[in-house]
């Protein structure tokens, strides 16, 4: 049990980037190429999806959200001990993106480094820096999930209406006053559901058992839900605000259901940006920030499920 | 009655199978943006229409030839058998840049090969299997015992590249197949045929040496041939339901949906190689073919249907288990 509650670490600023335009998803190639019908179309609850431009790396889009989420906390940059890069689509290990990002953004004092965790990337670089913001006694990290899913789609596949690009930052700061901030995180991992979803290494598009992913993205999230609500003596109702991972449209209505949430309750920014990795959460909660919809003191629940295979998730007070 | 008897030595195999796959794609490739640029339309007006996003190029100076040679090389390599074993060679091929000498004759002296039977066979699209069909013909009647089956076309040589409607469409590769005898026939018969009375839908013309197509025409025949898709299923004992996988000719995305549907597919494997590699004429099964092996897409032991189809009019296809 991994429990916030005594280091009153705080999720003080939100930002997050859609790279370009919405684009309908309607005229995507793929649909008239294979004649897919608008009642198909409909199916995925999705209308627009964004691509970043060819020459836009994932950095790019990360450095913008964690720019705005700097400046929503009043944080300044050379305050920042620590960025955690999440990232699953361009994932590079030598340099990594973080260190780049980091002094990008100006964060010139920060360590910053990267973490992978498929779809629950953000809350696995949450957790991360947590346990480092506690155990070193530091004050300001930055968590960025930045994401080009549409690269790994392969062309003219469905692949491409569903895949989209976003990144979404949060800044973390502790000892922020009591009451507020992260109550409790949780990851978990089983390797034996490796390959439900995989990158091919020589194309570069994913692979996935379809059926397979439904369910266990299903199973796994509200198995977290319930672990965090079960272990830390909350109930649904005392939720104001559920951050789900949407891998598709059916995910969310059968998690909403199967859990019983009130769906106005539910946040997610799907159907216009479609499924953006571990982008996802942090985007749902930038966005909500901007319309002026997100209260402090409001108790937020995210949960999350993705390839590896990983499931993880957040409590906290905003 | 003759008072001859022509004596024939040996055993005669029971069949032949696919003993391994080897592919090559020249290394430059044109997308839909390039091609756009030239013929003033939009790039994603392409995908939706073709399907195809990009295709690869062959050098100016590298020849059917050269990629046949490459393609069969990797076959080998993947055999890991002695080339030596090799006694017939069949290329494919409908745009080599001569037709004397022979391709398959040019690519056995590349392999080293001694003195094996070396010949081409020109039904375009479905030039491969044609070849197939031939190869397992040769073995059966104890002619050859391992026969390198070569698929390699380079239409760009014969393209006109304001031509709308082929620009879009074509690209250049080869892909073979090592076929041995086997104890168990891994290779169905094949099944053929041709419609030559509308021989003028697709063209190299002996004076502009340029190919054109009437492809209203041709995508209008091809996608309708999925009963004749079936007749191949049929011949070879196998419902199409029961499929692992389904190689048709990768012309365009269309008519390859178009053909899933009317075998009423559902958890068959289709190839859609044609989205990366466009339409390779002679190469494009055998490049499909390799690559999704490669991949790891292709089930051992289970019925794979190969079809080709176009120029000619002319088609032939078979059930293949690798």
């Amino acid at each position: 049990m991994t429990n916030w509650q005594g280091e009153r670490i705080g999720m003080v600023g939100f930002g997050h980037d859609f790279p370009g335009p919405p684009r309908p998803i309607g005229e995507f190639p793929v649909v008239a190429a294979r004649e897919i019908e608008a009642a198909t179309l409909r199916r995925l609850g999705i209308d627009t999806v964004h691509h970043s431009d060819p020459a836009e790396s994932a950095i790019d889009l990360g450095v913008r959200a964690a720019e705005r989420a700097v400046t929503d906390a009043g944080v300044d940059p050379s305050e920042v001990d620590l960025v955690v890069v999440s990232n699953s689509s361009q994932r590079q290990y030598a340099p990594e993106l973080g260190p780049r990002l980091a002094h990008r953004v100006g964060a010139t004092a920060a360590l910053g480094f990267d973490v992978c965790g498929g779809c629950a990337g953000f809350v696995l670089g949450v957790q991360t820096a947590a346990s480092m913001l506690a155990s070193q006694q530091l004050r300001t990290a930055v968590v960025v999930a930045t994401e080009q899913f549409s690269r790994l789609a392969r062309p003219v596949t469905p692949d491409t209406l569903v895949a989209g690009d976003a990144a979404g930052a949060v800044v973390l700061r502790r000892g922020v006053e009591a009451g507020a901030g992260l109550i409790d995180s949780v990851m978990h991992s089983d390797g034996e559901e490796a390959e439900v979803l995989t990158v091919d290494p020589d194309s570069g598009y994913m692979r996935y058992d379809h059926r397979r992913l439904f369910a266990l993205a299903v199973q796994t999230q509200v198995k977290v839900v319930e672990e965090l609500l079960g272990r830390n003596g909350f109930s649904l109702d005392d939720i104001d605000l559920f951050v789900p991972h949407p891998g598709s449209n059916k995910v969310i209505t059968d998690l909403v259901e199967r859990l019983g949430v009130d769906p106005d309750k539910v946040a997610s920014t799907f159907r216009s940006t479609g499924n953006t990795v571990s982008a996802m959460i942090p985007t749902a909660l930038s966005v909500r920030k901007d319309a002026g919809r997100l209260s402090p003191g409001s108790l937020v629940l995210a949960s999350t499920a993705g390839a590896g295979w990983f499931g993880g998730g957040l409590l906290a007070v905003l | 009655m003759s008072s001859f008897t022509l004596r024939h030595d040996g055993e005669l195999p029971a069949g032949s199978r696919i003993a391994a796959l080897g592919h090559y794609l020249p290394a430059r490739v044109r997308d839909n943006a390039e091609i756009a640029d030239r013929i003033g339309v939009d790039p994603d007006w392409i995908a939706s229409r073709t399907g195809i996003t990009q295709r690869h190029i062959a050098a100016p100076d590298e020849s059917v030839v050269d990629m046949a040679a490459a393609a069969a090389h990797k076959a080998l390599a993947n055999a890991g058998t002695d080339p030596g074993v090799v006694d017939t060679v069949i290329v494919a091929t409908s745009t080599a840049a001569t037709t004397i000498p022979s391709a398959a004759a040019q690519v056995a002296a590349r392999l080293g090969l001694s003195r094996p039977g070396a010949f081409d066979i020109n039904t375009a699209c479905s030039g491969f299997s044609t070849s197939l069909g031939v190869a397992d013909g040769l073995i059966r009647s104890g002619v050859a015992r391992n026969v390198l089956v070569v698929g390699a076309d380079k239409s760009t040589d014969w393209l006109d590249l304001d031509d709308r409607d082929t620009v879009i469409l074509f690209g250049d590769g080869a892909g073979a197949a090592l076929v041995s005898a086997s104890d168990t026939p891994m290779i169905g018969p094949m099944v053929w045929g041709s419609a030559g009375e509308s021989s003028q839908v697709i063209v190299i013309s002996e004076t502009t040496k340029v190919l054109t197509q009437d492809g209203r025409a041709v995508f209008r025949w091809a996608s309708n041939l999925a009963p004749l898709a079936a007749e191949v299923c049929a011949a070879n004992g196998i419902e199409p339901a029961d499929l692992a996988a389904f190689v048709p000719h990768q012309a365009n995305l269309r008519i390859i949906d178009a053909l899933a549907r009317g075998l009423e597919l559902s958890s068959t494997v289709v190839a859609t190689d044609v989205v990366d590699t466009g339409n390779t004429i002679a190469a494009t099964v055998p490049i499909a073919l390799s690559r999704m092996s490669e991949r790891g897409e292709i089930p051992a032991g289970s019925p794979v249907l190969l079809f080709g189809f176009g120029a000619g009019l002319a088609y032939s296809g078979q059930v293949v288990i690798l």
